[in-house]
């Protein structure tokens, strides 16, 4: 059977049947898929065990973001409270911590990259300087091998990666010194704060991150 | 290991992220969840037999937005439906050739009886004159009803469709009816296939759909139950 990978997506709220819910872009699904595994989502952190014994690699995707107690910092503004999800943090730590212990892979998209880095003990930058919207960043370290010399992506998000989790080394930064990708030094454990899953601004998807995922769910 | 339930979503152009995507209201993973099984929502295509050998039993869900393209009524088809109702009938029949039990609700319960031959009466409403959405009514269980086992012979129940069966599949037997004689409760024949036309996953927690129904927990338990046999 090919390998196959957890997704867990956004939680919302239905504003017409005022019901909560779960919306799985097509976009994360679709690229798994053609990646050769098979998407599952995860719905219920208390199915949690369940999900990281069925499961062979995990995809944290985009989203609110993370409360900043889960990465020992605090929240000055209750703005900045509020707009995070507990559902979500729940499913992304709980499932992440799950998955790093099986020594399963986890790829962190967006919010998933920040996610993965703040489970390796890193923290968030909660407030980017104004950048470019299409940013060209270098790549370092391990990531070459996979994504070339330079990457070209939209940035997406006015937060990002702050000090580095324990054993994560950065993978792209940008002209202004800002980290959009971290790879962990020896477990199977990426994160890029780009959106490889869809075409944006031009700039196509890219395959080649849920191609990795896939096939080091599928050892 | 605790059963493992794949759910189905809605595949409408969403309304809150703009793109492409499948939704699925928290309740019915919460049901399900509340009743000792991991729900699992599976939505690719592509991957449908690999979900039906992965999960033990299938919960067919309901949906706001669902026309029956597909079975031959391109009057009511909605362009973004199109691909759920193949998806999940595709879903359903791959579930029933490996013999594991499947749940449908409202939407799922509708599907159960097209894919096995039957045919669904739209705005009956307008013909019979009995509203059935945003509202409860009594339910009326025959001899051999699920729910009649778990809950008697008269209870109430909410209701949240403007389609019902009109002739049943004949593999398919009625185990309950509302007042008006829409029918509520299927079983397969043959199957360990289950359908209802209410929805039995807002009928829990503290203030339940209606609040003098009784507590459908025991639905799900019963049905991850059923999915834990064939594991």
């Amino acid at each position: 059977m090919r390998p196959v990978i957890l997704i867990i997506t956004e939680d919302g709220f239905d504003v017409h049947l005022e019901r909560e819910n779960f919306v799985l872009s097509h976009a994360y699904s679709s690229a798994i898929q053609r990646a050769g595994g098979i998407p599952v989502t995860a719905l219920d952190v208390r199915a949690a065990e369940e999900y990281a014994a069925i499961a062979d690699g995990l995809l944290l995707t985009g989203g609110p973001v993370i409360h900043p107690a889960r990465y020992g910092g605090i929240g000055e503004h209750l703005e900045e409270l509020i707009a995070f999800s507990r559902t979500r943090d729940d499913l992304d730590f709980m499932l992440g911590q799950l998955f790093l212990w099986a020594g399963k892979p986890i790829l962190g998209i967006g919010r998933g990259a920040m996610v993965a880095n703040v489970l390796l003990g890193g923290t968030v930058e909660k407030h980017l300087p104004t950048l470019p919207s299409v940013s060209t960043d270098r790549v370092c370290g391990a990531a070459r091998a996979l994504l070339g010399e330079t990457i070209s992506f939209s940035r997406q998000y006015d937060w990002g990666i702050g000090r580095l989790g324990e054993d994560m080394e950065a993978a792209a930064v940008s002209p202004e010194g800002i980290v959009d990708g971290v790879f962990h030094r020896t477990r199977p454990v990426w994160g890029v704060t780009w959106h490889p899953e869809r075409e944006l601004n031009g700039i196509p998807a890219d395959d080649r991150l849920f191609e990795l995922l896939v096939r080091e769910a599928a050892k | 290991m605790k059963p493992v339930i794949a759910l189905n979503g809605g595949s409408a152009l969403d309304w809150q992220f703009r793109s492409e995507s499948t939704v699925s209201y928290r309740t019915y993973a919460a049901a399900v969840t509340a009743a000792g099984g991991v729900p699992l929502l599976v939505n690719e295509p592509d991957c449908i037999e690999d979900y039906a050998a992965l999960a033990d039993g299938l919960l067919l869900t309901g949906s706001a937005f669902f026309s029956p393209d597909g079975f031959g009524d391109p009057e009511l088809l909605r362009r973004e439906e199109e691909e759920r109702t193949v998806f999940d009938r595709t879903l359903l029949l791959a579930f029933a050739k490996a013999g594991k039990p499947v749940m449908g609700i409202c939407l799922g319960l509708q599907c159960i009886n097209l894919t096995f031959g039957g045919t669904l009466e739209d705005m009956f409403k307008l013909r019979t004159g009995v509203e059935h959405m945003f509202c409860s009514h009594p339910c009326l269980t025959e001899p051999g009803s699920v729910t009649g086992g778990l809950f008697g012979v008269r209870f109430m129940i909410n209701s949240h469709h403007n389609r019902r069966i009109d002739r049943l599949a004949e593999d398919l037997v009625a185990t309950a009816y509302a007042p008006d004689g829409t029918i509520e409760e299927v079983r397969h024949k043959t199957l360990p296939i289950w359908g209802f036309e209410y929805h039995p996953e807002l009928m829990r927690g503290d203030y339940p759909e209606p609040p003098d129904g009784p507590d459908m927990t025991f639905l799900f338990r019963w049905f991850a139950e059923q999915c834990s046999k064939g594991k």
